[in-house]
């Protein structure tokens, strides 16, 4: 749990303390805006991700809806329970985004960028394979883009994720090797040239 | 990232971090959320949630509340939603006011009835509104999430002290600020005393709430019927009664009161059908000077009525349409804050006796029923913590579990709420048509918004030994579409570009046609509100019963600086830059507005500023973009030395 906290934050940030973490759930503004801030940049990646080329507009929205639920419900959370506050600010985000992308008006891809000019030159070369990612991700299917995101990005264990999507972790695991081997399948037609030492 | 590198071997297959760079794919920077977070959260809904968990209440009252909350204020009131959100954009904004007559100044929740040779400045910023109320009277009603702070009677040079003004602070109540020659005052002072007296005295007289004023040094708190004359030299002090004798305005308005608290002991025996509790109800209503009176304003705490207001909406707006107070020269506006009686009265049951009439009986026999062995308050907290979390599938589990466990009204109408959440339609349609009208609305609400459509029926009670109400009726989509078409504009100055999506509204409408209640699916907050607040001012056909109706709004998602408010912006500015002379700005705007698309108003300006302006590139590039227009425009060009048609004729 501590590796997931920690690699779900930015590198920089330690989680926050214990102190700030009960004066928040007691109400205060203070605490509450320090938590938003710890961990808004997770929650929106998260979310962003999850809407991988859909409907952009709402990643802010439901960065803010995740967090007016998230400090509403604070005072129940259980800071020593199952979960820690990061886990459960991300369960919270996949809930509401997988919710949004359920919406019919959500289900078409927003149009699709241009892919960088192939050069021999770094940053574009990260671009293209960031570009080929995007467009794999988008791809998946919600349930299997949720297990992804959170393994891939987030690191989440299986148990979290089981926990947060309310699955068994058989189906964790079936939908995360699904999602791996759409996305390795796409990789190697998409951007075989970034693959390193040949891929799998 | 080093933890990738060794992992997910087996099941969940191989991480594909060993094989690409997967934070090539890398999202923007986060925008900062932190204050529009907060700003919610400080609005009165989240605040009450918050503090009921202060108040160190049972563990499963709060998870109740807390649920309730969150589901009330995303799904189920007609006008919960306008608890929260409050009437008005409180944005910020500023003004000043002269009255030479009787006007009203509106200030998003808060209002002020201004009479004749009142002198005020306002500003606002946000839910905090200061005024500068320098002479005359003005009846102020302060809603409950404002906050409204009156400096009265300071105007330097005058002979007042601007330095050690009279103020005044109140939130949440309804007072009458006099600055001027109290009347008392004049029969005693000298006329040359007078003068000085005219800026000095401050009465302050409190209907409602209570409301703080402040003058040399000292605070007094002002409750309901008190009245306090404050000077800028000298602490408030309460005012003697038998010196505002011929005071009309006074005394009108405390008959009014009276009359009001004799209507609101009436409107208390109002209940709340499918509420467990008590439920507060906040209503702001207009006495009009005929002596009608007009509901403005009906809110339900929804933490306490989760279900949304059911009977109690109907039966306070009858009441009130159907009160009638006498003349009075200036009217009044009046805020209650009272309760109805909710917790399980058979009488609100018996609209549908057929299939409610068990419910009620659950009602009565508390616990006797309930299946032995579970614990349904703990599956509905289970469910309510699944809605939290927006696991809808599985608080609607949890809440099926609990109805097996023990059947109650509420349980029903959760059931069918995280149902329709869960677009579970089958069991929607179940739950639908096992509740009453006003548990079908809601539910509706709820359902519309995942685009299940269910018809509700808008029976009205009938409460035991009254003559039937004429029945409500939903108004169709054409009488719909007709109410809102005078509004497209205001509709259109909703959107700001950015907002891509469709706003869903419904709400009340009242026998005379008036809107009285707008709700809406908070998509965008900032627009939903806009629009609520256009469509507050449609108009739909009188029906005795009143009505209800539901509205679409779709939002087109436009480019950068292309909103038709932006647009209107430009026309304006390049308008006004052609009024000055200054064509080169003008052509700018109107450059901006034929960015978005074309626009002949825009284009013929355009051409005109850039043929003004001699600029035959500018003049040459609109050509271009219309030549059969620009060749009808030509004569402005030829008279500023620009020909742009040479083998064509002249114009004559």
């Amino acid at each position: 749990m501590l590796v997931a906290l920690a690699l779900a934050l930015p590198a920089t940030e330690p989680p926050l303390d214990e102190l700030t973490l009960r004066r928040a759930q007691r109400g205060d503004e203070r605490a509450w805006r320090d938590l938003v801030r710890r961990y808004q940049q997770p929650v929106h990646q998260l979310i962003w991700r999850m809407f991988a080329r859909r409907a952009q507009h709402r990643v802010e929205d439901l960065v803010q809806e995740t967090f007016v639920r998230v400090l509403k419900a604070l005072p129940e959370f259980d800071p020593s329970g199952p979960a820690s506050l990061a886990t459960w600010l991300l369960t919270i985000a996949t809930r509401l985004a997988l919710n949004e992308l359920r919406r019919p008006e959500h289900a078409a891809l927003d149009a699709e960028p241009p892919a960088p000019e192939a050069r021999a030159d770094g940053d574009l070369d990260r671009r293209r394979l960031g570009h080929a990612i995007a467009t794999g991700v988008a791809n998946l299917p919600d349930a299997q883009r949720a297990v992804f995101v959170l393994r891939e990005y987030h690191d989440l264990d299986y148990a979290d994720i089981a926990a947060a999507l309310e699955l068994d972790l058989n189906t964790v695991k079936s939908r995360l090797s699904r999602a791996r081997a759409a996305m390795r399948a796409h990789l190697e037609t998409a951007a075989p040239e970034f693959a390193r030492g040949g891929g799998r | 990232m080093t933890m990738y590198e060794a992992d997910d071997t087996d099941d969940g297959g191989a991480s594909l971090r060993a094989d690409y760079d997967l934070d090539a794919w890398q999202p923007p920077a986060a925008p900062d959320v932190t204050d529009a977070v907060v700003a919610r959260l400080r609005e009165p809904a989240g605040r009450a949630a918050l503090e009921s968990v202060d108040e160190g209440r049972d563990r499963a009252r709060r998870r109740k509340l807390l649920a309730a909350g969150l589901a009330a204020t995303a799904a189920a009131g007609v006008v919960a939603y306008l608890a929260l959100r409050g009437t008005a954009p409180a944005g910020a904004g500023q003004g000043a006011l002269v009255a030479t007559a009787p006007s009203h100044l509106d200030l998003g929740a808060s209002s002020a009835q201004v009479e004749a040779n009142t002198d005020l400045a306002w500003r606002r910023d946000g839910r905090d509104v200061r005024v500068e109320q320098r002479r005359g009277a003005a009846t102020w009603s302060v809603a409950g999430g404002d906050t409204l702070e009156i400096v009265a009677g300071a105007v330097a040079g005058t002979g007042g002290d601007p330095h050690a003004p009279v103020a005044i602070r109140a939130s949440g109540a309804s007072l009458r600020v006099e600055v001027g020659m109290h009347p008392a005052e004049a029969k005693v002072l000298g006329a040359s005393a007078i003068a000085a007296a005219a800026i000095g005295a401050v009465t302050v007289i409190v209907y409602d709430g209570t409301v703080a004023v402040t003058s040399a040094g000292q605070t007094v708190e002002v409750r309901p019927g008190g009245t306090v004359v404050a000077r800028a030299d000298r602490p408030p002090s309460p005012d003697d009664p038998a010196a505002r004798t011929g005071d009309t305005d006074l005394d009108e308005r405390r008959a009014l009161r009276a009359a009001v608290d004799k209507l609101q002991a009436e409107l208390e025996t109002c209940s709340n059908g499918t509420a467990h509790a008590p439920t507060p109800v906040e209503l702001v209503l207009d006495v009009v000077p005929e002596g009608k009176l007009e509901l403005r304003r009906l809110t339900f705490d929804p933490l306490a009525s989760p279900e949304g207001p059911t009977g109690a909406s109907e039966c306070i707006s009858e009441r009130i349409a159907t009160a009638s107070f006498g003349k009075t020269r200036l009217g009044g506006r009046f805020q209650l804050n009272f309760q109805v009686a909710g917790a399980c009265d058979p009488a609100a049951w018996s609209r549908e006796p057929a299939k409610l009439e068990s419910l009620a009986g659950q009602c009565k026999e508390e616990d006797h029923d309930k299946q032995a062995g579970c614990d349904d308050a703990a599956l509905i907290a289970e469910g309510d913590a699944s809605t939290t979390k927006g696991a809808a599938s599985a608080a609607l589990a949890r809440y099926e579990a609990a109805l097996a466990c023990k059947a109650t009204p509420s349980t029903l109408v959760k059931v069918g709420l995280a149902a329709c959440e869960a677009r579970e339609e089958r069991r929607a349609r179940e739950v639908f048509a096992k509740t009453s009208p006003d548990q079908q609305l809601a539910l509706a609400k709820v359902c519309l918004r995942q685009g299940i459509v269910l018809e509700a029926k808008l029976a009205t009670a009938q409460a035991p030994g009254r003559a039937p109400a004429p029945a409500k009726v939903t108004f169709a989509d054409a009488d719909v579409e007709r109410a809102l078409r005078p509004l497209a504009k205001d509709l259109d100055a909703c959107h700001d570009g950015a907002f891509e999506g469709t706003v869903s509204l419904w709400g009340e409408v009242a026998p005379s046609g008036r809107v009285v209640a707008v709700s809406g699916a908070p998509r965008d907050e900032r627009i939903t509100r806009c629009v609520m607040d256009a469509v507050r001012k449609a108009t739909f056909p009188a029906a005795p019963g009143g009505g209800s109706f539901q509205a679409k709004r779709p939002f087109k998602k436009h480019a950068a600086g292309c909103a038709p408010a932006q647009l209107t912006a430009q026309k304006a500015e390049g308008d006004l830059r052609i009024g000055r002379g200054e064509f080169t700005r003008a052509l700018a705007a109107y450059d901006k507005i034929l960015a978005c698309g074309f626009d002949l108003d825009a284009f013929k300006k355009g051409f005109l500023a850039a043929c003004r302006n001699r600029d035959r590139a500018k003049a040459t590039e609109y050509k271009n973009l219309k030549p059969d227009v620009a060749q009808r425009y030509q004569e402005i060009c030829l008279r500023n030395g620009i020909e742009l048609f040479p083998d064509a004729a002249r114009p004559r």
